[in-house]
């Protein structure tokens, strides 16, 4: 029951209508804030625990934005308190503040931010200090303390005015105005006119939610246990009693008001400014004080968190480590490179991936092997280990061109758009045929943000660069690896038939390039021309057998094409050949060598084949079980 | 357009079948969510275009969130005001539903598994907890704890199993790792605001959506989350849902308190490249139809379910094939 809690008086807990508030009652000051930027929250690497968290939310929390619901919280809280506590309270909160910030509650913690920024209504809110000063007196239902202790006079005041004040009994706007403003009435009625007086669009007013809560706001709607009271007809309702108590204690508490504001400021001022100047004194100090303890937390907390902030963005390189295989059986080769480079003439992919991870283990700084490693390993449908070899290789030898594109076509693949673009242009930059093209500025600072979102401009930016430097050759001496450049960004912005177009070029000057066939096949299959697809990729593995990744697309497109079963065989063929780097049939599954790509894909297929039972093996990468069932089966 | 009103209902949530394309279920609530009962309405898209109820089932207290069962067709659960989640068979409208009770606050959020290796629900509470539930046991296999303020929203990764996201009034997004309740494994700092919603793009498995109630829509790239990698700006309240389109990799459509539903495609703009204004009360609840490319659901608190097409979409290219190398 969304209102039961506010019925069954369980202090503090925000209800559904103070939640709906809260969604409007938005403070945007925050957005000026420069305290926020720069410290970006996370657990990711941290392994943070609560406490640590509850550090960062005080130290990001202090500019909060205002809460409304944990002042309504308060002010509940205030009302139905019957005893009134000393002063005594607060300087408890400024002391918890300042101690262990985990001891708080996330409630506790919203109230002290609340002070901090409603400082200034702090003070123009004397009757909530205000009662802290005064005495305890016994007062009816309605919670009208305020006005009473201001005014000195004790209850009987309050009885004289319900005799007094037969007239005025109408509740109408002004009424219902002035009323909230004090505070008065029930929790619900306070919410539902807050609510109102916050929204200002006349449009939402116009709408039959705000009515209803209008209707809540002046009485004429209550609810009670789930069911809502005094509904007009039209409205499914059990009860239509109207609450007559709760009437007419809405209706004299707010004469009361009327009254009262009526009444000539001589009589009250010279008590109220007394004891208003104490409490906006008393008020001024913990406010200040807390303010203080807050501006040293964040203070500290920030400090903490800057080194930790710069780690957090050098540490957290997806790519920085290579992921080695583990047992390597050409870790002892005398000359793991050679050996890794016939095996590529071969076409044994995964063999020389071996190889060459044998080779850089042996030698680190060998920015060749690095970078045969980095292209096998992306022929092996390898992404990710491909970056990271490219990556290292590029360390050593930042001109190296073969690398750099190699290396914009894996993180294309890989959704990491924006830094595809970003080597690309440093490709023609470290070209020296090209450099003259590329703008000088400071490339480092808009390294920008990994991602896949790749903002226009960049694009369009490199895009321009690649046209100019394929211009510069005319018809008859065509830079085969510009034309590859410039597809790869045509395939960023989705316009696959110009992609095509570059890759045709490119094959005109190189016609015995599998990669390139391969990079065609994509692309046109990606523009949906997965007949041609299929050509292309054909040629590819003419030229190069044991290229993986071609054989991988080529079953994709198959599936496209809806031709299932070949797809499944073209998949495992890929399949067996990387794991026939080791010659060992049987697979473990912690197997980095073989692609999930490929395993996912071919789970796909299996489903689409409707062979249910063939899950399993796939699950369990049993090749062995797999390639009985399709392979041989035919 | 077709259209159906609940007399005296206000939708909070409407999902499509994922297994019969006309179907549609709505959550509703009496009084707006505030008192009274709820009542879920089967509708069905007739071929003539109008909507038409099938079934209603109703409950004590107000529905706020409604999702299909991936397995069975005729299974929906949904979530209440008073902290219960209800499993009803549609085919049997006569028989009380399957409930599980454990949340002590409202339930806010209902979300089923959408990859295929595991089958459960997710719910997300204003007691601040998330929690994991097998349907077919009474008791929820993990509760997942650490956001400080109610949840909004727990929406599960259509890529990555046992991944799910969650977003708080706390302002934070949470990526959680459902074999590890005791803490999230990424948080983020989504909004300065509260965040009411999350939806994952349903084409690349790192990104994901959130709306706040300060009006914003950003996206958020997991590899690199000290920053969105794009924020959509236009709706003047809070963004009430926010969901990504199953056919269009940078498609997204939202439903906000400033009564509209927009359209957006983050690739081209971060302003809205359509806004439809057809409620005259807060629009809660938004779907995509998985099975008609473009087609839209919304509903809202002025007690009406819209299924329409909106132009912008069906001008949009559809991103079917899986994306060779």
């Amino acid at each position: 029951m969304a209102l039961r809690d506010l019925m069954e008086g369980e202090c503090g807990r925000p209800n559904a209508l103070s939640r709906l508030t809260s969604h409007f009652v938005h403070d945007h000051t925050h957005r000026d804030d420069g305290l926020r930027r720069g410290v970006p929250h996370t657990e990711g690497l941290a392994g943070g625990d609560s406490d640590q968290w509850a550090q960062q939310f005080i130290g990001e929390n202090a500019p909060q934005t205002f809460r409304m619901d944990s002042l309504l919280q308060e002010m509940r809280e205030i009302e139905s308190s019957g005893s009134l506590h000393a002063p005594v309270q607060a300087p408890g909160v400024a002391a918890l503040a300042a101690s262990d910030p985990t001891s708080l509650a996330a409630e506790d913690m919203a109230w002290a931010e609340q002070y901090l920024e409603s400082g200034k209504q702090f003070d123009e809110e004397p009757c909530e200090a205000e009662v802290w000063n005064m005495p305890n007196l016994e007062v009816g239902e309605s919670a009208n303390n305020s006005e009473v202790f201001e005014l000195g006079f004790g209850p009987q005041w309050a009885e004289e005015y319900l005799q007094s004040s037969q007239r005025n009994i109408d509740v109408d706007e002004n009424w219902s105005q002035t009323f909230d403003d004090l505070n008065q009435g029930s929790e619900l009625q306070e919410t539902a006119n807050h609510l109102l007086n916050t929204v200002q669009d006349p449009n939402i007013n116009a709408s039959k939610f705000m009515k209803f809560m209008k209707q809540i706001g002046e009485g004429k709607i209550t609810i009670e246990d789930g069911e809502v009271i005094g509904v007009p007809d039209g409205e499914e309702t059990e009860d239509i009693i109207l609450s007559e108590t709760e009437n007419d204690l809405v209706s004299t508490a707010g004469v009361k008001v009327t009254e009262m504001k009526d009444i000539d400021s001589s009589i009250s001022s010279d008590e109220e400014k007394q004891s208003s100047d104490d409490t906006a004194e008393y008020s001024k100090k913990l406010w200040s004080k807390l303010q203080n303890e807050w501006e040293k937390i964040f203070k500290s907390g920030e400090e903490t968190t800057q080194p930790w902030v710069t780690e957090f963005s050098d540490y957290y390189d997806p790519f920085k480590d290579y992921p080695f295989e583990e047992n390597n059986p050409m870790k002892e080769h005398s000359n793991a490179l050679e050996e890794g480079k016939k095996r590529l003439e071969e076409g044994d992919l995964a063999s020389a991936v071996l190889c060459f991870e044998a080779a850089v283990t042996n030698d680190f700084e060998n920015s060749e092997a690095w970078e045969l490693l980095g292209i096998s390993q992306a022929e092996n449908e390898q992404d990710p280990a491909a970056i990271s070899a490219l990556k290292n290789c590029l360390k050593l030898d930042p001109g190296n061109l073969r690398a750099l594109m190699a290396l914009a076509v894996s993180y294309t693949n890989e959704s990491y758009q924006n830094q595809a673009c970003l080597v690309l242009k440093e490709w023609l930059r470290q070209n020296k045929d090209y450099c003259h093209l590329v703008p000088d500025e400071s490339s480092t600072s808009k390294s920008g943000v990994a991602s896949s979102f790749l903002t226009f401009d960049t694009h369009k930016e490199v895009q321009d660069l690649y046209i100019a430097a394929a211009r510069l050759h005319p018809r008859g001496n065509i830079d085969a690896d510009v034309q590859c450049g410039l597809g790869v960004l045509f395939n960023l912005s989705n316009e696959y038939d110009k992609a095509v177009d570059c890759f045709k070029t490119a094959l005109q000057v190189k016609p015995n390039d599998p990669r390139m066939w391969n990079r065609l096949g994509a692309t046109l299959a990606n523009g949906d021309r997965s007949v041609e697809a299929v050509e292309a990729y054909d040629h590819a593995l003419q030229l190069a057998p044991g290229y993986i990744r071609a054989r991988y697309n080529l079953g994709i497109t198959c599936l496209n094409l809806g031709a299932h079963k070949e797809a499944a065989e073209h998949l495992l063929t890929a399949l067996n050949q990387q794991a026939q780097a080791r010659g060992v049939e049987e697979a473990p599954k912690s197997w980095s060598a073989m692609s999930d790509g490929i395993w996912s894909t071919l789970r796909l297929v299996v489903s689409l084949l409707d062979r249910r039972d063939l899950h399993d093996a796939v699950d369990s990468r049993n090749l062995v079980e797999l390639n009985r069932a399709i392979l041989e089966a035919n | 357009m077709p259209t159906f009103l609940t007399p005296n209902r206000h939708g909070y949530s409407v999902r499509f079948s994922p297994y019969q394309p006309e179907r549609i279920v709505c959550a509703t609530s009496q009084y707006f969510g505030l008192a009274g009962g709820g009542t879920l309405f089967l509708l069905e898209i007739t071929p003539e275009g109008n909507l038409v109820e099938i079934s209603t089932f109703q409950w004590t207290d107000g529905l706020f969130d409604v999702v299909w069962s991936e397995t069975d067709a005729n299974i929906v659960v949904s979530a209440s005001g008073d902290g219960v989640l209800q499993l009803w068979n549609v085919s049997c409208p006569q028989l009380p539903p399957q409930t599980f009770r454990e949340h002590k606050k409202e339930v806010y959020s209902v979300d089923w598994s959408q990859t295929r290796q595991e089958q459960f629900v997710l719910s997300a509470s204003w007691d601040c907890s998330v929690k994991l539930w097998d349907p077919n046991r009474p008791n929820s296999l993990a509760t997942f704890l650490g956001h400080s303020q109610l949840v909004y929203s727990a929406m599960w990764s259509p890529h990555v199993p046992s991944c799910f996201a969650s977003v708080s009034g706390d302002g934070t997004l949470r990526i959680w790792n459902s074999h590890v309740p005791q803490r999230a494994t990424m948080t983020l700092r989504a909004h300065d605001a509260e965040v009411l919603c999350c939806d994952w793009c349903k084409y690349d498995q790192n990104i994901l959506a959130t709306g706040g109630s300060d009006g914003l829509i950003r996206g958020w790239d997991l590899r690199s989350f000290s920053s969105p990698i794009f924020e959509q700006k236009g709706c003047e309240y809070a963004v009430r849902r926010v969901k990504f389109s199953p056919h269009h990799f940078s498609a997204l459509a939202s439903v906000s308190y400033d009564f509209t539903t927009r359209i957006w495609d983050f690739k081209v703009s971060s302003e809205a490249i359509e806004t439809v204004k057809h409620h005259s009360e807060f629009v809660y609840g938004l779907d995509f139809n998985n099975h008609v490319p473009g087609q839209i659901a919304d509903c809202g608190w002025d007690s009406l379910i819209h299924v329409f097409s909106p132009r912008s979409l069906s001008a949009l290219r559809p991103h079917l094939t899986l994306a060779p190398k």
